[in-house]
């Protein structure tokens, strides 16, 4: 059952999971490089105004400047009438380069969050990433099984070579994509607002400020006591407007800050919904902690292989059902197969053995041992003999095809007197082989 | 109670600045073809010392994303009442909003200012992107804005 439900939502899900994570993994390079860009050692001791004073004068048109999670710091400024962005080295103010978001990587992010379809593509990733989340968790259920239980988990994985590659990359990967899949489905909930609001309230807006003559950013007292390692946004007042103040926003929370006195006018610190909101959303980005965010693009990058076997491992299992001919009716047959079989390999066996039965002139009724009626004697009239073929599955479980027999057997009133043999088959390498 | 006295003051003002003379105003706003998605605005008047007086289109849908607007967020407090029935969507780079709506004649020829806030998601927002004087002098004429807009031009 758990099988047939992970294959399914498996073959459905397989495009669109495998676009999510592939853009996911190279969304995933881009806090490494920003961290690589980032000049941040030494800038603890370096406050706010100390950086906006050596960026007065190599951009005395500065209108932002914003410190993002991975410590890089870009200043935005107009000048001759047109709006720029400049990367800038926090130790010395100088600057590195232009800013400009890569538009390859703001199509990979769209690609990623609504297959670029807007709205409908969002409800589209965010299927997907239920789906996803479905996925992980059945195989992980469904591998704890195979291999006897939770505690056996890291035993060494038997089988064919595609099922020990789907076995072992999932065991490997199973807790990456797990906080991908939560972590980026309640990000679409939170954009399809299933989610109660996480937002702080915003700081008023200071309704007296002094208004007089503008005093020099790095001389502001609160700007000083602010460090940058601590500085998310600072915004400008808008040039020759006295009454406008600099909005702040830092790790804390928001406020403004009146540009002759310094002072701190207002401050909102945020609320823990908005902390944790960032925390999960930092877990799923990696955005503030690189290395995180390359473990989950790893992660993210085994789905199309999980993919491409497991497509491959349910076309087998598919294909290799066998088809018994010649299947005698109950009441006629004189001899009754049933088979108990998870990959369907104990069903090649009762083929061969059926065949061979019906050439030396038997009538045979082969079925599941989930068919078995339990009132065998007027079931089945004729029956001399019956044989059970049946495997374990893991650490000596029964087999999706026999699943239900021993309930049947329960009910069973008379015992029937034909004899009965048992052939069984199951992996060595358990307990409860057999 | 406190409803009913509102709705009859909305009321009250929508029949009085109906009475008073109003025309039609097109604004044609055109974006520059910048790297990134689609773009925020907030289209608003003001009187000459900048301090705001109405909201005449917004655009974008998301009000959790309106204080990036921030001339208009403060003037306006980002009150609903003030921008309830203008709000469209997103515009997207390169692209042209046109938007047609009831101006009262007070505001032209009186010193009264036309700007454009607009933002941009994971990247700056520019305040006062596009200022112009709201004259009838003006009118026709496009005016290039300093940030996401490459011209805006209204009709009266």
């Amino acid at each position: 059952m758990l099988r047939k439900f992970h294959s399914w939502s498996g073959l459905m899900a397989t495009l669109l999971v495998v676009m999510l994570s592939v853009t996911g993994a190279v969304l995933s390079i881009n806090p490494v490089m920003e961290f690589a860009q980032a000049k941040v050692a030494g800038t603890s001791s370096i406050s706010v105004a100390e950086l906006a004073g050596k960026l007065a004068s190599s951009h005395p048109g500065a209108e932002q400047i914003q410190r993002s999670p991975s410590g890089s710091i870009i200043v935005y400024y107009t000048k001759d009438g047109q709006t720029g962005a400049d990367l800038i080295n926090p130790i010395t103010g100088e600057t590195i380069g232009a800013y400009s978001n890569s538009p390859v990587m703001v199509w990979v992010k769209n690609l990623h969050r609504s297959y670029l379809l807007d709205t409908p593509g969002r409800v589209g990733a965010g299927i997907a990433t239920f789906l996803m989340l479905i996925l992980t968790i059945s195989g992980a259920i469904m591998l704890a099984k195979r291999l006897g239980g939770w505690r056996q988990i890291l035993r060494p994985i038997q089988g064919t070579f595609r099922q020990r590659l789907h076995c072992q990359v999932g065991r490997v990967a199973v807790i990456a994509l797990m906080l991908s899949a939560t972590t980026g489905l309640y990000m679409s909930a939170v954009t399809f607002e299933l989610l109660p609001d996480y937002q702080s309230s915003e700081p008023a807006f200071p309704e007296n400020v002094k208004g007089d003559f503008p005093a020099s950013i790095d001389t502001l007292t609160a700007l000083k006591s602010i460090p940058l390692s601590e500085l998310r946004e600072i915004v400008y007042p808008y040039k020759d407007d006295h009454n406008d103040v600099y909005s702040i926003t830092t790790h804390q929370g928001s406020g403004f800050i009146d540009q002759s006195t310094g002072q701190l006018l207002s401050f909102q610190a945020f609320n823990n919904k908005q902390k944790l909101h960032e925390f999960i959303y930092m877990l799923h980005t990696g955005e503030g902690l690189w290395w995180l965010g390359l473990l989950l693009g790893l992660g993210a990058l085994t789905v199309p292989l999980m993919s491409w076997t497991g497509i491959q491992i349910w076309w087998r299992r598919k294909r290799s059902t066998a088809t018994i001919n010649n299947n005698a009716a109950p009441k006629s047959a004189d001899t009754v197969i049933l088979v108990g079989s998870e990959g369907n390999s104990t069903w090649g066996f009762a083929k061969t053995f059926h065949d061979a039965l019906n050439l030396a002139g038997h009538q045979v009724h082969t079925i599941s041992m989930n068919s078995f009626a339990n009132n065998s004697e007027s079931h089945y009239p004729n029956t001399k003999r019956l044989f059970i073929l049946t495997a374990t599955y893991g650490d000596g479980d029964t087999p999706a095809s026999a699943s239900h027999f021993l309930t049947q057997l329960d009910k069973m009133t008379k015992i029937p007197e034909f004899p009965v043999a048992v052939l069984g088959f199951g992996d060595r390498q358990f307990p409860g082989f057999c | 109670m406190k409803y009913l006295t509102m709705t009859l003051c909305f009321f009250c003002f929508f029949v009085m600045s109906n009475q008073t003379s109003a025309r039609k105003i097109t604004l044609t706003t055109e974006l520059q073809n910048y790297s990134g998605d689609g773009a925020y605005l907030a289209i608003y008047l003001t009187n000459a010392k900048g301090q705001y007086q109405e909201t005449l289109w917004i655009a974008g849908q998301k009000s959790k994303y309106y204080k990036h607007l921030t001339g208009w967020a403060r003037g306006s407090r980002m009150r609903t009442s003030e921008y309830d029935g203008l709000t469209g969507a997103s515009v997207t780079r390169g692209k042209t909003l046109t938007v047609t709506l009831d101006l009262a004649d007070s505001y032209i020829d009186s010193g009264f200012q036309l700007k454009i806030d607009t933002s941009v998601e994971d990247q700056r927002d520019n305040r006062n992107d596009v200022v112009v004087p709201l004259t009838t002098a003006g009118a026709g004429k496009p005016s290039a804005g300093r940030g996401y807009i490459k011209a805006f031009t209204y009709v009266l």
